[in-house]
């Protein structure tokens, strides 16, 4: 058993000194949080217990490229993200499973439990509709509630991008969650051509 | 208002595009720029909605439960880490390197830049390999004894019994005193024998695999060993894989076990 340590750094250092139990400590430590993202980022039961093992495995044989400087998490998370995002493009011909997620955070009793329900499913279902970077954008950002500047490193992208990518899906989610009621009023001006004359106005 | 009397300033309205409101939603504009349509905005009714439906978006996805990493995707992954863990044992013992992989590895081996993700067929290539049937269970045996052998998917490859050092002293917990008509195990339970290497009377290799063999184990090779008493009887739990993820066979035999001698107690699944 390892003696506990109190930073992921320090299991970090341990696991690449040679204890053979720091890095299992360091996946239960953010099973949870890199399961979410892996799940909700694939959509799929099986391709995030495969994407999450791959990832969790490149870790274990890559954690010398880890740098000190950078967060351990966000380190992980950025591996588990590359290996949701190269598997969600190599299935990229095969229709999306609906997903039905579980937890055991359901509450209860509310007043509105099966209204509650239904937003969850109809939420899940829309991030299920987005392209594959702007919802692991919103997951990270909007979900899981990481800032945009880890969210950035995370995905291994500017934070510019990360804005970009959140603005783009939560238009997308506005309207398939009905809070849009009239996108079609949007000016006479479609969003494509709007975005063309701001740049060139720059 | 026509689109060519828009071009030469900043972004005018109303009405503004959905894209322009959700960037300075999610702070995609530039400060100045910002500054000026929030004030512009700050006027027009239907873009404070647009507004407000982009907040509404964001507290729906912010309310989505925290999940939990079901069990058996949790014990698969700590079993792939634990034959991480286990490769690595038997490479180093044989390279008398002492730190995992991560830290020694070649550099031709070692993947530039950060975070990079491994190559995954070459990944699961090497699972594969480890997992083939005459390498399995020589490198079972080989676990036992102490001696390394090289993986080279070959039943060719014969365990060098003056090489072997002299086993490993465990420091050896009590076997498992278990109860009932089959070997039933908690979640802690299992994790306690996923990685134990407590082979008992099955220490001797050829002993090892005459036993699986016996028990019609044709490919894998034990992911933990464990000695048990089930209802006071001694015997040995040999954790398998069942082939399908989140599952393991628990095959649980008697001392006696070896070639011919299948020696079954109870032959149990856990997960799945």
């Amino acid at each position: 058993v390892s003696v506990p340590l109190s930073s992921d750094a320090d299991l970090i250092a341990a696991h690449t000194s040679g204890d053979p139990h720091a890095f299992s400590e360091l996946f239960r430590r953010h099973r949870d949080r890199l399961w979410a993202v892996a799940l909700r980022t694939m959509r799929d039961h099986e391709e995030a217990a495969d994407a999450l093992q791959d990832a969790m495995i490149s870790a274990f044989r890559n954690a010398s490229s880890f740098r000190a400087e950078s967060q351990v998490t966000t380190w992980l998370h950025r591996i588990v993200v590359n290996a949701c995002l190269d598997r969600i493009r190599r299935r990229q011909a095969r229709p999306t499973v609906p997903l039905a997620e579980t937890s055991p955070a359901e509450p209860a009793s509310t007043r509105d439990v099966m209204e509650e329900q239904d937003t969850r499913m109809a939420v899940q279902q829309a991030l299920a509709d987005l392209p594959e970077d702007q919802r692991a954008a919103i997951v990270l950002v909007d979900v899981e509630g990481y800032s945009v500047s880890e969210t950035a490193a995370m995905l291994g992208v500017a934070e510019g991008t990360v804005k970009s990518r959140c603005a783009r899906g939560r238009v997308k989610l506005a309207k398939l969650l009905g809070h849009l009621r009239n996108p079609s009023a949007d000016a006479n001006v479609p969003d494509d051509a709007m975005a063309m004359r701001r740049r060139e106005g720059r | 208002m026509s689109g060519e009397d828009r071009r030469s300033s900043a972004p005018q309205g109303p009405p503004w595009s959905l894209d322009l409101l959700a960037d300075l939603h999610a702070g995609v504009l530039d400060e100045a720029e910002a500054d000026e349509l929030r004030r512009q905005v700050a006027a027009d009714p239907e873009a404070r909605e647009v507004l407000a439906a982009l907040d509404a978006t964001g507290n729906d996805l912010a309310d989505l439960p925290p999940l939990t990493i079901p069990d058996d995707v949790a014990a698969r992954i700590e079993a792939a880490l634990e034959e991480e863990v286990r490769a690595w044992s038997q490479s180093t013992a044989s390279a008398g390197v002492s730190s995992l992989p991560t830290a020694d590895r070649p550099a031709s081996q070692q993947h530039t830049g950060q975070a990079q993700v491994v190559d995954f067929a070459e990944a699961r290539r090497r699972r594969r390999r480890r997992f083939g049937l005459g390498a399995g269970l020589l490198a079972a045996a080989a676990a036992v004894t102490g001696v390394v052998v090289l993986t080279t998917g070959t039943m060719g490859t014969r365990t060098n019994e003056e090489a072997a050092g002299p086993p490993p002293a465990p420091s050896a917990p009590p076997p498992l005193a278990l109860q009932g008509d089959q070997v039933t195990l908690s979640g802690a339970q299992f994790s306690e024998a996923l990685g134990a290497k407590q082979y008992g009377a099955l220490s001797d290799p050829q002993k090892l695999i005459g036993c699986l063999q016996a028990n019609g184990v044709k490919s894998g090779k034990p992911m933990g060993a464990r000695e048990i008493t089930l209802n006071g009887r001694p015997a040995e739990l040999l954790i398998l894989p069942a082939g399908k993820i989140g599952e393991f066979r628990l095959l649980t035999v008697g001392p006696e076990c070896g070639p011919g001698t299948p020696a079954t107690i109870s032959d149990s699944m856990f997960g799945g």
